[in-house]
């Protein structure tokens, strides 16, 4: 149905080739698209917006220009039928999520990363398709998550890939294997809190959910992941990051998995399957995370 | 002179049978028999229980399951959590019950003695509510109930500060389902000596209630008493409002202005002790049209989330617990059912006084007849039944708790129900206008 | 013994090759297995396979006769459906162990996670260490053998079959319409015989048994009203 992994590595050169390595692994759990999210250590502002065709480019422009100045921009068509653009923005990092929801409002446009160190990569297809499409360029990272995705009620579209962020928290990621039974009640309560949706899938919910309790109400990602448990319905693994942290949490029931390794080093891998972590170390078994369980990590 | 025309020969019988006329119309057996009636007495008919007449009901929903993309929970073997708490807008004890099936408000008059001590330990059983209606408070109901909700109606009968001080929550009534606009009715042969004293009345009158409250007559007036409701229960205990359904989406909105905690809309399916039949059949609206309203006017004020809805009138099984809470009810409210579990077969004589049953009368002789323990474990029995009933098809839609069903979990199985309601028709996801929900 | 580099063969090819060779009795071993999802499925004969490294899902699936032997780890569903043979996992293997197990033995020397042997109807599965939650549920038959430390609701709902556990807390995580009772001298027998032949070096004499109900109707509690609890 999807695939998700995640990996910390705070001294790794190589974490933006292993964890699409970890994603090949995961292939076979779906090829309607693939995404991952960076943690770098850099000093810009980075942005990466989707298109939906080269037209909407003025418009992007126009926004950034009110917000940032903005640098080394680079738009370019992949394979798909979309369009991207990247850049770096020297900004005041108070109104990135300002910015996030302006640019969002604007229906061909779609943010993928907005962030002092997230960058996320998205697009249809496999992740050897978003390798050859994207040059992806990260410089060294600490932590990074990633998702292969087999579309089940939300429709096969970039926007609708995984890795997900919330204008509520930019530095926010989340992958999410499986499907929320009370995703329109909760998107109905979090509307009236005056949280704002771009899409239909019920993986931006939780991405909004995590944010808006982290954010507006002061939880720890751990107080945040718990009780998302208890709020949110369904069979679901969900692997979340911010700047500093990444967490894991799964339904009670313990139907869908998700396995992890901490090795001595201080490298710590997540995945949907013990075979999505034999890249990075090939002879190591991983412990199932606990049925109603929540993990995290500090980076 | 010409010959006298001779009388034609009578023409043979024809063995071809007549065609029967059938009534179909207007003037059929039922309506020739109500006019005679009414020929006779020059007065409205009153009758026991509430409209017999066909409503679209919550029957023509149905409830999509979980299969490949959502995953079923197992029915016997993995849990579905019922617990539910109604009122907590502004209360600081909301009522806290263990189904989301309460018991409405039925009067200590309408119903016996017995009936009403039963249903109140019914309650224990399976830890819900109990409302005592009209009549006053019954200290066998209080004493026995799990938890009690005291109803303050326009006649205010048996209704003081010692009320309030016994209720687990207040629930102020404008009006109900089975006769919406009109009040309490008890028949003169149910005001036994008795009950005469319980309420205050001269045994052997009909009492027919005022449908507005004294105090309150208006809106604006609703604020204020709401207030001092809250300054008399500190805050402690919800307080509902209960209508009928008629213009629901505007009421409710009032309702949630003025400050209630809750509010209770009674569908014309609901039942009654006695009501003339014009009330029953021509007032009103069904409860399947009541909650869609209810609902969309606790959105507009964007208070969803915070006032509970009850809904009652009709409902019957578990599948009208589990489709009404996914339309967005809190919590619904069985009466008549409640009966039926006791022994009522809706003879629909209760305004007689004259019940086989020992439920709705307050002949000695009758009354006997009710075993209070038999009857308060069939209630339990019922509503725990109900319970589990609706849990099942939570489960099977993926649920493990009642109150994550959402409207997005139904399909309409006739076009006057998806017309009715907004909810997408079955195989076309055809919606007429505005659409209930995301899809 | 015929070795085989599987590195670059698709699994097809790979099955296809072992039906021929334990049809003959053979005995292979793989080199190279890369976690491969699917490998020796539905494999019928007499020989021996021995992987040297681990394996994906559906490892030896449907197995009917040969032995198995993965000196690496196994990812889930170990075994899945297995009629007759051996499969022995010498390190340890992924959620939902041996589903609809009919036959065979199945030993893991390592670890297991949740739902091991769901719907078992023959055979044995000895499992030297965890086994997590919800193991053994809705079994038909087999004998289930868990010495390390067992999950909650363990043997939920089983039909027929026994397990035999270590674990001295199991008394708190038994799942529905299933008892705990000490192993009969002859279950007691039987386990020692199987643990000598796979050389597993354990007190037979020390596990307890888990049996089912089988008299009246499952008892299952559907409504659980939290007021009621604090009660009798």
């Amino acid at each position: 149905m999807c695939g998700i992994a995640g990996i910390i590595a705070p001294g790794s050169q190589t974490l933006g080739v292993d964890l699409v390595d970890m994603l090949k692994h995961l292939e076979h759990r779906g090829r309607d698209a693939t995404g991952v999210a960076f943690y770098e250590s850099r000093e810009d502002i980075a942005i990466r917006v989707s298109l939906r065709d080269l037209a909407a480019e003025a418009d992007l422009e126009k926004i950034l220009q009110a917000y940032a100045e903005v640098n080394d921009p680079v738009t370019y068509t992949g394979e798909g039928i979309f369009t991207f653009f990247e850049a770096k923005l020297a900004m005041e990092p108070s109104r990135i999520p300002e910015l996030n929801w302006a640019v969002d409002t604007v229906a061909d446009l779609c943010i993928h990363s907005l962030g002092l160190r997230l960058k996320i990569y998205k697009d249809e297809g496999s992740a050897e398709d978003l390798e050859r499409r994207h040059h992806i360029k990260v410089g060294a990272c600490t932590h990074g998550i990633g998702h292969v995705r087999m579309a089940t009620e939300s429709v096969e579209n970039i926007d609708f890939a995984h890795p997900f962020t919330s204008y509520l928290l930019p530095e926010l990621s989340l992958v999410h294997n499986g499907q929320f039974t009370n995703y329109f009640n909760l998107r109905r309560l979090m509307e009236t809190r005056g949280i704002r949706f771009k899409t239909n899938n019920d993986s931006e919910m939780a991405a909004h959910y995590l944010a808006w309790e982290m954010t507006e109400n002061g939880l720890s990602m751990e107080q945040a992941m718990s009780k998302a448990l208890d709020d949110m319905d369904g069979i679901f693994t969900i692997i979340a990051a911010t700047t500093d942290q990444v967490g894991a949490f799964r339904d009670r029931l313990g139907i869908k998995p998700v396995l992890y390794y901490e090795a001595d080093d201080g490298t710590v891998l997540l995945g949907s399957e013990q075979i999505a972590l034999t890249p990075i170390f090939s002879d190591i078994y991983a412990t199932e995370m606990e049925p109603g369980g929540v993990k995290v990590w500090s980076v | 002179m010409s010959a006298k025309p001779q009388p034609e020969s009578k023409p043979e019988k024809s063995k071809t049978p007549r065609p029967k006329d059938v009534q179909h119309g207007v003037w059929n057996a039922q309506t020739v028999a109500e006019i005679k009636l009414k020929a006779e007495t020059g007065k409205h008919r009153i009758r026991g229980c509430g409209s017999t007449r066909y409503f679209p009901t919550l029957d023509d929903l149905t409830i999509l399951p979980g299969q490949l993309t959502r995953m079923p929970i197992d029915t016997y073997r993995e849990d579905c959590k019922t617990q539910t708490v109604l009122g907590a807008r502004y209360a600081k004890k909301p009522l806290v019950v263990e189904t989301p099936i309460l018991i409405s408000g039925m009067s200590y008059g309408a119903l016996s003695k017995e009936a009403k001590t039963a249903l109140a330990k019914g309650t224990q059983y399976v830890g819900t509510s109990i409302n005592n209606g009209e009549g006053g408070l019954l200290p066998d109901e209080r004493d026995n109930s799990y938890k009690q909700v005291v109803q303050i109606c326009p006649s205010r009968i048996g209704f003081s500060l010692r009320s309030i001080e016994a209720a687990d929550a207040l629930e102020i009534i404008v009006g109900i389902g089975a006769k919406p606009g009109l009040a309490g009715h008890l028949m003169g042969s149910k005001i036994t000596e008795e009950i005469g004293k319980f309420r205050q009345l001269p045994p052997g009158m009909d009492l027919h209630s005022h449908p507005r409250h004294g105090d309150i007559f208006g809106a604006d007036d609703l604020v204020l008493k709401i207030k001092e409701l809250r300054d008399l229960t500190d805050y402690q205990i919800p307080i509902f409002l209960k209508m009928a359904a008629g213009r629901v989406r505007e009421d409710v909105k009032i309702a949630a202005k003025a400050g209630v905690d809750g509010v209770v809309i009674d569908g014309a399916e609901g039942g009654t002790g006695a009501s003339p039949v014009m009330a029953t059949t021509h007032l009103g609206i069904p409860t399947l049209a009541a909650v869609v309203q209810a609902v969309r006017g606790l959105e507009e004020m964007g208070v969803k989330q915070e006032v509970s809805l009850i809904v009652s009138g009709g409902i019957k099984d578990g599948a009208d617990v589990a489709k009404a809470l996914a339309m967005g009810a809190d919590a619904v409210a069985i009466g008549t059912g409640a009966m039926v579990a006791m022994g009522c077969v809706v003879c629909l004589r209760c305004h007689t006084g004259e019940c086989a049953f020992g439920i709705g009368t307050q002949n000695p002789k009758q009354r006997a007849k009710l075993d209070i323990e038999k009857a308060a474990q069939r209630v339990g029995n019922y509503i725990k039944a109900m319970t589990v009933e609706a849990t099942l098809l939570a489960k099977a839609a993926g649920k493990t708790k009642l109150a994550n069903l959402e409207r997005e979990d139904l399909r309409a199985l006739t076009m006057e129900a998806s017309a009715v309601t907004g909810i997408p028709m079955i195989g076309s996801n055809y919606t007429f206008g505005e659409m209930f929900g995301f899809c | 013994m015929v070795s085989l580099d599987v590195a670059e063969m698709n699994v097809r090819e790979v099955n296809t090759r072992l039906k021929e060779l334990m049809k003959a009795g053979e005995e292979v071993e793989i080199v190279n297995p890369h976690s491969m999802h699917n490998l020796a499925t539905g494999i019928k004969g007499s020989g021996r396979i021995v992987v040297r490294g681990s394996t994906g899902f559906y490892t030896g699936g449907f197995l009917q006769g040969p032995t198995l032997v993965v000196e690496g780890n196994t990812g889930l569903y170990t075994g899945d459906n297995m009629g007759g043979g051996e499969i022995i996992v010498e390190r340890n293997t992924g959620m939902n162990l041996a589903p609809s197990q009919v036959g065979g033995t199945v030993v893991v020397k390592g670890n297991t996670g949740s739902r091991a042997a769901f719907g078992m109807k023959g055979g044995n599965l000895i499992v030297c260490g965890e086994v997590g939650m919800r193991s053994g549920q809705m079994t038909l038959g087999g004998r289930m053998i868990f010495l390390g430390k067992v999950g909650a609701d363990i043997g939920e709902s089983m039909y027929n079959g026994v397990i035999h556990v270590r674990d001295p807390e199991v008394e708190n995580r038994l799942g529905g319409n299933v008892t705990l009772q000490p192993i009969s001298s002859q279950e007691e027998q039987e386990v020692a015989a199987l643990f000598e032949k796979y050389g597993i070096d354990q007190d037979a004499g020390k596990l307890q048994s888990i049996v089912p109900k089988v008299y009246g109707r499952h008892d299952y509690v559907m409504f659980k009203p939290t007021h009621l609890s604090g009660r009798a």
